[in-house]
């Protein structure tokens, strides 16, 4: 799926992408095409792109090719989704811990367009920080 | 080729005579049309003229076989209801013999082929009838004469049923050369329906309805039924059993197509050939080109039909928070709004005079009486309404009578059960106007029997 998804090449494109999208939600994946993790977000955030299309646009970047952002945002994990809107970088309280990104791939495209929902009318009233509807503290089985 | 004037002769004859011949058989069942003279010359004419081909385009009220073609037509139909009642005179014949026989075979051309070949026996096992009839009809005769083939009949008996078969077999016989007469010149009595349908199917149509003017007529539902045969199911199953297809249902078209689909084309095909039988009946187009058109428009939307459903789109979310709360007005939701505002008291409780300590509270709520016990500076709250707001029209009218029966200064001190002297305790109605009706009863003196009353009247009171 992530062939059918526009990809970024360059840091420059990067931002670019964040900073001309006015009106809607900036998703960025930031990635490998070729990692499991990564192709099932793909795959949730490619069957959600039709529906949510009006309000939030989907970007993939691919880690090595850009590595511009690796430390800026802490791109550790083999998956992190983060949202953007109006140049400004919106915070997600998951209850991982984490409010910056989605670091692990979602297997319900649902859940995933009531996150963009949840954080697109918080960006329009102005909030930074927006609360998830679904608590993913228990995300990890220890 | 036949002689104008011979023709023209007995048209006018012909005419009556075919009403009086119809007339005979409604009224004497018994009364053949085999020895009618006039029929018999028709037939002969038919026969002669059906070897002839036809060199005209059209056929209208001055050709030669024009009269012909609508006598044919017109025998055709005293041909069959002929059949029918000798039909049912045979049934009753030979309703002694075998009587579920009857109810089987319906048709009566089949069952006169059956009752030839079982005529007197007694034992149907060394007939064959695979012949003649399906196998599940053979089956079902088997074991209906199992049970019910009784004795034999009368030497009378047999012979009359001879007769009888005899009969329908000749009639059955001209009636099939006429019809082949008609299919020939169909496509010149009716050009449209023939290119709509087939010259075969609407020769069969025009003589089930009874001529070009009957079949324009009738409605298009009527036509879509025509020639239903009535199959008798005998027990078995009718899931499989497809609605009456009639005479529609030889049609190529209508054998190829499956379910729904054969029911929508044989509705289209009916609705059509009634249109085209109108225009035939009024003869505007002798060309035939109306039923062309209308075939031609039936096979496009017919084809159309079968097209499936046009692709499911997926429509995109609408953008959130986009749609703003459009505030109704009205009477109801003042009302609803009424409940939920702010009160007069409410307002004075939660403020406080300036200065001033709030002395009564709730503990540590902050609920108390505020300016209320304070002093507010008018005498007394303005209270709006005196209706109670959350309750209905019903409910509020009930209470209104409750306080109007009390009468206010009461209270609740008082019943409505009034003591009187002679009766001890008497309920009272509430409601006026009980007592001035004369009750309606049962055993009033007033209400009883009318004609008892009557005679009481007149007689006085004897009864």
């Amino acid at each position: 799926m992530s062939y059918l998804l526009p990809h970024l090449n360059n840091g420059w494109e990067v931002d670019q992408a964040i900073l001309d999208e006015e009106e809607k939600l900036v998703i960025i994946r930031f990635g490998h095409d070729w990692d499991p993790q990564c192709m099932q977000m793909d795959e949730i955030l490619y069957k959600s792109a039709e529906k949510i299309k009006k309000f939030a646009v989907v970007y993939l970047v691919d880690i090595t090719k850009v590595p511009d952002f690796n430390t800026m945002y802490e791109l550790y994990d083999p998956v992190t989704v983060m949202f953007f809107y109006r140049n400004k970088h919106m915070m997600i309280d998951l209850g991982t811990g984490n409010n910056n990104k989605i670091n692990w791939a979602m297997n319900d495209k649902q859940e995933f367009i009531d996150i963009v929902e949840i954080i697109y009318r918080g960006a329009r009233k102005g909030k930074g920080l927006v609360v998830a509807p679904k608590d993913y503290s228990t995300k990890y089985k220890y | 080729m036949i002689d104008k004037d011979f023709m023209q002769d007995l048209e006018e004859e012909e005419e009556q005579q075919i009403i009086e011949v119809k007339q005979q058989i409604e009224d004497e069942p018994t009364c053949s049309l085999l020895k009618d003279n006039k029929f018999l010359l028709h037939y002969q004419r038919v026969l002669e003229v059906s070897a002839y081909q036809i060199q005209d385009e059209t056929i209208d009220a001055s050709h030669e076989e024009y009269h012909l073609i609508l006598r044919s037509n017109e025998y055709s139909t005293i041909i069959d209801q002929e059949i029918l009642n000798i039909h049912k005179q045979l049934k009753d014949v030979y309703h002694k013999k075998f009587p579920e026989l009857e109810k089987i075979i319906i048709n009566p051309i089949e069952y006169v082929k059956i009752v030839r070949l079982i005529r007197n026996a007694i034992d149907l096992q060394s007939i064959d009838f695979s012949s003649l009839l399906s196998g599940q009809q053979v089956v079902a005769v088997n074991i209906a004469a199992k049970q019910s083939l009784v004795g034999q009949l009368s030497e009378e008996d047999i012979s009359l049923v001879d007769q009888l078969c005899h009969k329908i077999e000749t009639l059955d016989n001209y009636n099939q050369k006429i019809i082949c007469y008609i299919e020939s010149r169909m496509k010149y009595i009716a050009p449209n329906v023939s290119a709509l349908i087939g010259t075969q199917l609407a020769s069969k149509l025009m003589a089930a309805a009874g001529g070009i003017e009957k079949l324009a007529n009738m409605p298009a539902g009527n036509i879509q039924v025509m020639g239903s045969v009535k199959k008798n199911m005998l027990g078995m199953s009718r899931a499989m059993h497809n609605r009456n297809t009639g005479y529609f249902g030889t049609l190529e078209i209508v054998q190829k197509a499956s379910g729904k689909l054969q029911n929508q084309i044989v509705r289209m095909l009916a609705t059509n050939v009634a249109k085209a039988a109108r225009v035939d009946n009024m003869k505007t187009c002798p060309k035939g080109n109306v039923g062309e058109d209308l075939r031609i428009k039936m096979m496009k939307r017919y084809q159309k039909i079968q097209e499936p459903p046009p692709a499911k789109l997926e429509k995109p979310l609408p953008i959130p928070d986009e749609n703003k709360k459009r505030r109704r007005g009205g009477k109801r939701f003042r009302k609803q709004k009424e409940r939920l505002a702010m009160t007069e008291v409410r307002k004075y409780a939660n403020r406080l005079k300036f200065g001033l300590e709030a002395e009564d509270e709730i503990k540590d709520t902050g609920i108390g009486l505020g300016m209320l016990s304070q002093g507010i500076g008018k005498v007394k709250l303005h209270i709006k309404k005196d209706k109670p707001i959350g309750l209905s029209k019903k409910l509020q009218q009930r209470l209104a009578q409750t306080k109007t029966q009390s009468g206010g200064g009461t209270g609740g001190l008082t019943s409505s059960i009034a003591f009187t002297p002679t009766q001890g305790i008497e309920l009272i109605n509430p409601e006026p106007g009980y007592l001035s009706k004369v009750p309606d009863q049962y055993f009033n003196r007033e209400s009883g029997f009318r004609t008892v009353l009557r005679k009481e009247r007149e007689f006085g009171r004897q009864y």
